[in-house]
Parts: structure tokens; sequence; C-alpha cells
């Protein structure tokens, strides 16, 4: 009908109707052998036969925790066509997936939960009196295409929040449909896509960018799951090469575990030549990671130039700013935030077409991203009351809705800079001073640092800056004799002499993205859960180690 | 060209665990204590997952890395994924 606003379950049932043979997903279970491959005629199929069953589930919510795959995607769609709110979450396989799931549930209070077979009993301890479907039970009558309003509540991301206080983004029909325009503009794909990828499908990234992108395009998902590319991450190489795959990428340390687990050997087995687009984001992205990958596949005939570093986040749906595809990556010496020696950083290219972007309190430098536009997500989710509650923080500013990012970056040329996260200036002796300088000082300053986090604490008498550094495990009994070193260094670079301590890598609290959580991480050492404890002191700079 | 997990000598299995773990994160073969949980010497669910894929080259076996979240000790992977019932 003209003027009926085109969802993406409108789109997809197109695509099938005009090309209802074409592969529309091929998921690798193992990430090598074909397990499934659902052509556009299929899927829609499905899609309506699911929506028909979860029709009385409209304006609530319905938590799917399913395997990746095409039972997936199918049940996602068909959630949307019957005007269900969806929740895409982790399976509970893990201890910390299943205290997430509770908790998730707990704050979405879904009407049902659709999970696989193996999985009915495990989901049923902790679902309280929601419905408990797998995909087989979504086997009833084709539900026609709705009328969708473009306000209307499509999916619920629980990628942020800690697990105590989990917090849902809701995003509309008309969020997900803008954005990915967005990703079609900024990253130049068209029908013929062919997406290969194994990012996890309940999270924005895997979910925007690598299911839905390419059913929005109408070209083909191959998809297999992290844990088979984690496993064996040549699968993810092979299959681009055996799919021809023109789009394909992840976070950083997709790249870096490609670079450490493949031999120059297996490089030169493999062809990445189709490779057009390998899109780098949702971390901090690592130019030396990225030149390291270019340098070991490059007789693969991967181009550095297919490198698009991106930068988004949840609650502007997906995608934010993009580089320009086709031109690699671009890296610019930035002065530091406050004290400390300026660093290379990765340009994360233009705000998306549509998209607006402003840095908050930035004095002509680096300041806060504030994210605007029809990608910006309605709100967290209210449980009780089935709808979106906006954003505590957003503020408008020329007529636009902006939203605080909590990152740091700087626009250079029109390009974003994503330089660090907020909440971290430090006041000490009257000098403000940035965590993030701090931490790379210390990274810098030791090789075997892998990971730090500052801030400042109050030990009663006086307010103290506190540096907590990771090192392996095998480097922890050895570490304690970096601290002098180190505190001579963060003091001569940022002028405040730093209490040191040391954790096994991986102790500190990190996003579910792999940043740092300073916020967390102080209120840890504070508590003493960190497990550190001083082995030696010395007046001007005291240190500790973890057991 | 698969091996039947039940046919790994468990034995065998347990030491290339231990070799291997100790190998990555450092640890001092010794002192390793096989009744630990993964997680409380820092074998983190990435380093298991690529643990998992390791494994299956050297034994030429298919290894669910799920297996390492069900059973997460040498010992009890061991004897769960070697055991006759086992799939």
């Amino acid at each position: 009908m003209d003027g009926q606003f085109d969802s993406i379950v409108h789109v997809v049932s197109r695509h099938a109707s005009r090309k209802s043979a074409h592969d529309a997903i091929i998921f690798l279970a193992r990430g090598e052998t074909e397990t499934e491959r659902v052509s556009y005629g299929a899927l829609e199929a499905r899609i309506a036969r699911h929506a028909g069953r979860l029709a009385r589930f409209a304006g609530q919510a319905v938590v799917i925790a399913t395997p990746p795959g095409g039972d997936f995607a199918s049940v996602f769609l068909g959630a949307l066509r019957a005007g269900a709110v969806a929740v895409p979450v982790p399976l509970p396989d893990t201890e910390k997936n299943r205290s997430r799931f509770a908790s998730v549930l707990g704050d979405a209070r879904p009407a049902a939960v659709v999970t696989a077979q193996d999985w009915v009993a495990r989901v049923a301890a902790v679902a309280g009196s929601a419905t408990i479907l797998t995909p087989g039970d979504l086997d009833g009558p084709a539900s026609a295409l709705p009328a969708v309003d473009p306000a209307q509540p499509a999916f619920v991301q629980y990628t942020s929040g800690s697990t105590r206080t989990p917090r849902g983004i809701v995003v509309t029909h008309g969020n997900l449909m803008a954005n990915q325009r967005m990703i079609r503009t900024a990253f130049g794909t068209g029908p013929g896509i062919v997406g290969v990828n194994w990012l996890p499908h309940f999270h924005d990234m895997g979910l925007i960018g690598t299911v839905l992108h390419p059913l929005y395009l109408g070209g083909t998902a191959v998809l297999m799951p992290p844990s088979a590319f984690i496993q064996k991450p040549a699968r993810w190489l092979r299959a681009i090469e055996r799919y021809r795959a023109d789009t394909a990428g992840g976070p950083c340390f997709g790249f870096e575990l490609c670079t450490r687990t493949i031999s120059d050997e297996q490089a030169r087995s493999l062809d990445l030549s189709s490779l057009k687009v390998a899109f780098c984001g949702a971390e901090p992205i690592r130019a030396q990671a990225l030149d390291a990958f270019a340098e070991r596949f490059a007789p693969a005939r991967f181009s550095p130039s297919a490198f698009l570093p991106c930068y988004g986040l949840a609650e502007a749906t997906l995608i934010v700013s993009a580089a320009e595809p086709g031109r690699g990556i671009r890296r610019k010496r930035l002065p530091a935030l406050g004290s400390g020696a300026a660093r290379d950083h990765v340009s994360c290219g233009r705000p998306v077409e549509g998209g607006a972007l402003a840095l908050r309190h930035s004095n002509g430098g680096a300041g806060e991203i504030c994210v605007g536009g029809p990608h910006l997500a309605a709100g967290h989710w209210d449980g009780t009351r089935r709808t979106a509650v906006p954003f505590a923080d957003i503020f408008a500013e020329s007529g636009t809705i902006y939203l605080p990012t909590g990152d740091i970056g700087a626009l250079v040329d029109g390009e974003l800079y994503v330089v660090d996260r907020l909440g971290d200036f430090l006041i000490l002796y009257g000098a403000k001073i940035h965590a993030a300088d701090v931490e790379a000082t210390a990274r810098d300053e030791a090789a075997e640092i892998r990971a730090a986090c500052a801030f400042a604490a109050d030990d009663g008498a006086r307010e103290q800056l506190v540096v907590l550094c990771e090192v392996d495990r095998r480097a922890l009994a050895a570490a304690a004799a970096l601290a002098p070193r180190l505190a001579r260094r963060i003091a001569e670079a940022h002028g405040v002499v730093p209490q040191v301590h040391f954790a096994a890598h991986g102790a500190l609290p990190r996003t579910s993205s792999g940043k740092i959580q300073r916020a967390a991480g102080r209120t840890k050492f504070l508590s003493g859960e960190l497990g550190l404890h001083k082995v030696e002191t010395t007046a001007a700079n005291p240190v500790s180690h973890a057991e | 060209m698969q091996n039947d997990p039940h046919d790994i000598d468990p034995a065998l299995l347990r030491s290339w665990m231990v070799k291997y773990i100790c190998g990555v994160l450092g640890l001092d073969i010794a002192t390793f204590s096989t009744s630990d949980r993964f997680d409380v010497y820092g074998l983190d669910s990435v380093e298991a997952v690529i643990m998992a894929g390791v494994m299956e080259e050297e034994f030429q076996v298919i290894v669910d890395p799920h297996q390492f979240f069900d059973t997460p000790n040498v010992d009890a992977f061991v004897a769960a994924f070697t055991a006759r019932d086992a799939e």
C-alpha cells in the first residue's frame, strides 16, 4: 500500500517474492561444513508461520534464546512480524550467562521465551511465568504482513548495563531501517552482498550488521558461531574464500586472533581477494593489530584498503560513523587529553549520512561524542509498562535530540577519532589528569602490562592516584620489581606518584566489548574484591601484587 | 579421519592439557592442580575455546567448546570426554 512504512519484514517478504530461490542464510555450525541453507522463499514462509503463532504476544516482550542459525533469524523476524518486541539473548550456557539471563528476564518481563529443544529445561528453571516455546512450536498458519508504525519497538538489546542492573535498549522499526540505510551508504554494500561472519547473533554488531544487513539488501549471510571461529580462526578466512565474501569483519580482537593462530604457510594457501569491506569496530581499534593482519595475509591477496574502521553503539542502533570504503586505515597522532605524550589514533571516518554527531565540552579539541538522528534508539525498556522510557541524559540542540555516549572523540578534517571513555578525569593536587593518559604511560613503559586502569582513591588521608596493571599470570611474580620504575615514569609524565598494583590478566572488570570499566574497577579495588595485597611498601610509592 | 573420543587414553589427554595450559599461562607443571576450575588459574573462556581447537588438531577428534563450560576443570573434562557412554 502506498505510503505504508516499509519495515524489515516487508523488505524480506519482497525479496522472497522477487527471488525466492536466492540464498538468504547459509549456516556453518562448526565453521566448516554447511549445515543449513535457507532461501528467501523458505525464510519468508517460516517467518509467516512463526508470526501466526506469536501474534498473541503482540506488544509484549518475547525473549529469543536460541543458538545462531536459520531458526534464530526466522523466529526473530517472525516476532517482529507478529508485532511482538523481540529480545535476543545469549543461551544460559555458562555461569556468567546464566546469571545474565535471569537478570535480563527479570527486567524484560517477557510473555514468552523461545529456545531450542535442548535448552527448554534449563530455561524453564529461570523463566518464571513466561510461556516457553521452541521454534518447532511456532509452526502456525501463515500470517499476513501487518501495517507497522515506525515508532513501534522492534527489539530490545541488552548489551549495556551491568548484570546486576541490566538496561535494555529499545530499537524501533524506524531506527532499524534508518540504520540499515546508513550502513548501506557508508559501506557501499548492495544486493549482491555475501557476508561471512562469526559475531554473536544477539549482540548489536552481529545482529544488525551481519544477520539483518544482508537480509535487508537481499544478499546472503554466511554465518558461524563465535566459538567455531575462536576455536579455529582459519575457518572464518576459509569460508570467506569459499563463498567469495565481499563483506566481513568484527572487533579488532578477531583480526588479532587470526594473526596469532594462522601461520605464514597457511596464509599463503588462502585467497582473500574477494573481500572489499573488512569492517572493524566495537572496541578500540589498534592500528598495529590491523597492520599485522594485513602483513600476514598479503600473500592471501588481502588488500589493506578493505579495512573499514567504524564507530557505533547499541543506543544508536549500531552504526554512527565509518571510514570511506576502499581507503583502509587513516591514523593521526593526536595530543593526549591532559598530560602525557601524543598518541596515534585510527579514524572512524565521517558520521553516517542522516546522522548527527556533536562533541560536548570540547573547547575545540576532544569532547564527549553525542549522537542524534533517526537511528537514535527510543530509550530503555520498561518491562512493567511494556514501553520505552527515553534515555535520562538526552538533550536538544538546534532542533536535534542528542545522546551523550560516554566516549571521548576528536573531529579532525570532519573525521571522528575515538580517544577515550569518559568519567575519567582525576583531579589530583589541583591538576587535571586523564586516566587514559596514565594508563597509556604505564603500558608504554613496560611491555609486560597488558591493560591498566587508573583512578583516584581516597586512602583516608588524601586522594591518591591508583594504577592497577594487568600482567600475564606468569609475569605476576616478577611484576613487583617493575613497580618503582612505573611509579617513577608516571610521576615524571603526570606529576603524581601513583600507588601501583598488579593483577593477573583478565582480573579487571570489562564491558561485553572488552573495554576496561574504570568505575567498576575502582569499586572492586576499594572493596578489596580484586584480591590485591601489598607485599612491599615505601613511603613514596607503595606497591602490591595479587596472590 | 576423525578418532572416537573414547579411544583416547585419558592419561595422555590429561598430560597434554596440563602441558598446554601451563605453556599458555606460564604456570608451573609441578604445582598445577587438575581439579582446580579453569578460571581459578586464569584460563578464560576464549582461551579454553582456542585450546579446544588445538586439541582437535592434536587428537584428530571433534571437540564441542561448550564441554569446557559444562566440565570446567581438567579432571572433569577428561573424564566426561573420554567416557564410554559419551556420544
